[in-house]
């Protein structure tokens, strides 16, 4: 590998790893949270950016295109909490059957709305086009960079939001116990459909952020949801800092194992998961169950 | 013994500010109270009863943790079954439960940050400050990691945590349990203090000792039963009982 190669590489890991946060973040916390798995959280994802995409094309603006995908989002991730999975609640298997059903159903919904064909955004001009980054002396997209600025703004808000704000503090508490939360007289219900919604609404919008990085196209909600669950897996259920750093580790090893041995490097990550669980069953960060 | 004196904060209590009638819960099919009735009102009431008669059961349903609840169970008049907990905290029911369940990954100060001032508007009602007069122990790991507190230390943090909703009510399920000798004396303390100033109280305990010195009304679970009601010191002075129904033999340490 040269120089070069190797800073294109480790910047496409890192970029990767922002879209990765991105959409596991919300996938974690409704974990933690609910002990939900939601396994339709990459249709989310999908929806978002065909939805986002179709706005962005028709107004030509990208940006009413990420709100409305994310708002859009959040009310159909709000919709499946309230009315599917809120009547089932606490019935682990019901629920993972129940969001998987959702998902194949939602899969053909979009193929038959948008076809198979895959979407490209055009983001502002300020945010595309080249940038030469300074030091190193490369050429990089200057969209992919700002991918990374924004995971990192997200992340750091969500950190101030879960570690200062009295919110943030009752949903690290409903992590650790959800009942003597509402023992102490918080409403868990609204605190689910709250979390469900934002975790819905922040995979929404990243099918946007995400999608103009990349591209949008069916199947896309597979592997969003396959990134998001092996990422929860290596950080821990429920963890902020386990997801930051379970995406950095996931991106990264996948690019540079698609760069030096592209032939192995659909299972490189599965190798990472499962060492993982053999050392630490829990996760990076989780907690002993 | 505790009388409520008339200062400033003493608050009037009903004497059936708690009345449980023909209470039944269940887990699955397990049938675990099987027809509860008991008051609580101004005095502490103690219950107690061997390992598995249904003591929490019947906390946690009062507090709205049991799904599958029938009968009555009313708390200042308002029918308490069929209520969510966060609704029967507001109520004024405070819950400090077996095992303390404080939460590890939160510091003493958010404990009581993420309770205090909820029940806003209410007169002379607790805050975190107080909290602090009350445990000085709890102002001195304000920053600590609850789950890196002494056993003691964490039933301090789930009381004060109870308190912060403004209960008029306190339902504690053996608070007592793997604490020390000079511990548990001072929670008495407390308790037997917050009771003077007309908190009311049930206290589930498995220490003879505790339950008489907190409480002079005293209630025996038999299989999701009440068995018997008496007084601490009929129960004392009666080794027959104690031996019939709790498995103690007569006078261990007295608190
Ligand atoms: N979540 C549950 N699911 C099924 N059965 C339960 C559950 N919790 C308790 N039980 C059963 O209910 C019965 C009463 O339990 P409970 O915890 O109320 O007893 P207890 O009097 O508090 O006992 P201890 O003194 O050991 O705390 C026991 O037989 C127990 O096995
Ligand atoms: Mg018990």
């Amino acid at each position: 590998m040269t120089w070069t190669q190797f800073v294109t590489v480790t910047l496409n890991g890192l970029t990767l790893a922002a879209l990765y946060f991105l959409v596991a973040v919300g996938f974690t916390l409704i974990f933690g949270l609910m002990r939900v798995v939601n396994l339709a959280h990459g249709s989310l994802y999908l929806f978002g950016g065909y939805v986002g995409w179709t706005v962005a094309e028709r107004s030509g603006n990208w940006i009413l295109g990420a709100v409305t995908a994310a708002v859009v989002a959040a009310v159909a991730g709000l919709a499946l909490q309230q009315a599917l999975l809120r009547p089932i609640q606490g019935q682990d298997l019901r629920e993972a059957l129940v969001t998987i059903g959702v998902s194949i159903v939602a899969a053909d919904l979009m193929l038959a709305q948008w076809g198979g064909f895959t979407y490209g955004f055009s983001p502002p001009r300020a945010i595309s086009g080249g940038a030469r980054l300074p030091v190193l002396d490369i050429g990089y997209p200057r969209y992919r960079l700002f991918l990374l600025a924004f995971a990192l703004v997200v992340g750091l808000v969500l950190w101030l939001l879960l570690t200062r704000t009295r919110l943030g503090i009752t949903i690290r508490a409903a992590i650790d116990d959800r009942d003597m939360v509402s023992a102490v007289g918080v409403n868990v219900q609204r605190l689910f459909a709250l979390m469900f919604a934002f975790g819905a609404g922040l995979a929404g919008l990243a099918g946007v952020v995400g999608g103009s990085a990349f591209s949008i196209a069916s199947g896309e909600d597979a592997r969003y949801l396959l990134a998001s669950l092996i990422v929860v897996i290596i950080g821990g259920m429920g963890s902020l800092p386990g997801t930051a750093v379970a995406s950095l580790l996931v991106a990264l090893v996948e690019q540079y194992s698609l760069a030096l041995f592209p032939t192995y490097a659909a299972i490189v990550s599965f190798l990472l998961m499962v060492v993982v669980l053999a050392v630490r069953p829990q996760g990076l960060f989780g907690r002993p169950a | 013994m505790a009388t409520p004196v008339e200062n400033g904060e003493s608050v009037a209590v009903p004497d059936h500010l708690l009345e449980i009638q023909d209470l039944h819960a269940y887990y699955g099919q397990s049938h675990i109270l099987q027809g509860v009735s008991l008051t609580v009102g101004r005095e502490p009431l103690a219950l107690l009863g061997r390992n598995g008669m249904g003591k929490t059961t019947l906390c946690q349903a009062l507090v709205g943790l049991v799904p599958a609840v029938r009968g009555s169970a009313r708390f200042d008049g308002r029918e308490l079954v069929g209520r969510r907990p966060h609704e029967i905290a507001s109520a004024g029911i405070g819950y400090v439960p077996q095992g303390r369940r404080i939460f590890p990954s939160l510091t003493v100060e958010e404990h009581l940050r993420l309770v205090a001032r909820r029940e806003s508007g209410r007169q002379n009602g607790w805050t975190p400050e107080r909290v602090y007069e009350l445990f000085s122990r709890l102002a001195e790991r304000r920053r600590h990691r609850a789950g890196a507190l002494s056993g003691g230390e964490q039933q301090m943090l789930a009381i004060g945590r109870a308190l912060l909703t403004n209960p008029r009510l306190l339902i504690m399920d053996e608070p007592s349990e793997g604490l020390a000798p000079v511990v548990v004396e001072h929670l008495i303390e407390v308790l037997r203090q917050l009771s003077t100033q007309g908190l009311a109280m049930l206290v589930v305990e498995q220490r003879l000792a505790v339950a008489t010195a907190l409480a002079e009304r005293i209630a025996i679970m038999v299989t999701g039963r009440i068995v018997l009601e008496t007084t601490a010191s009929a129960l004392l002075a009666d080794p027959a009982i104690q031996q019939q129904y709790l498995g103690v033999s007569p006078r261990r340490e007295v608190a």
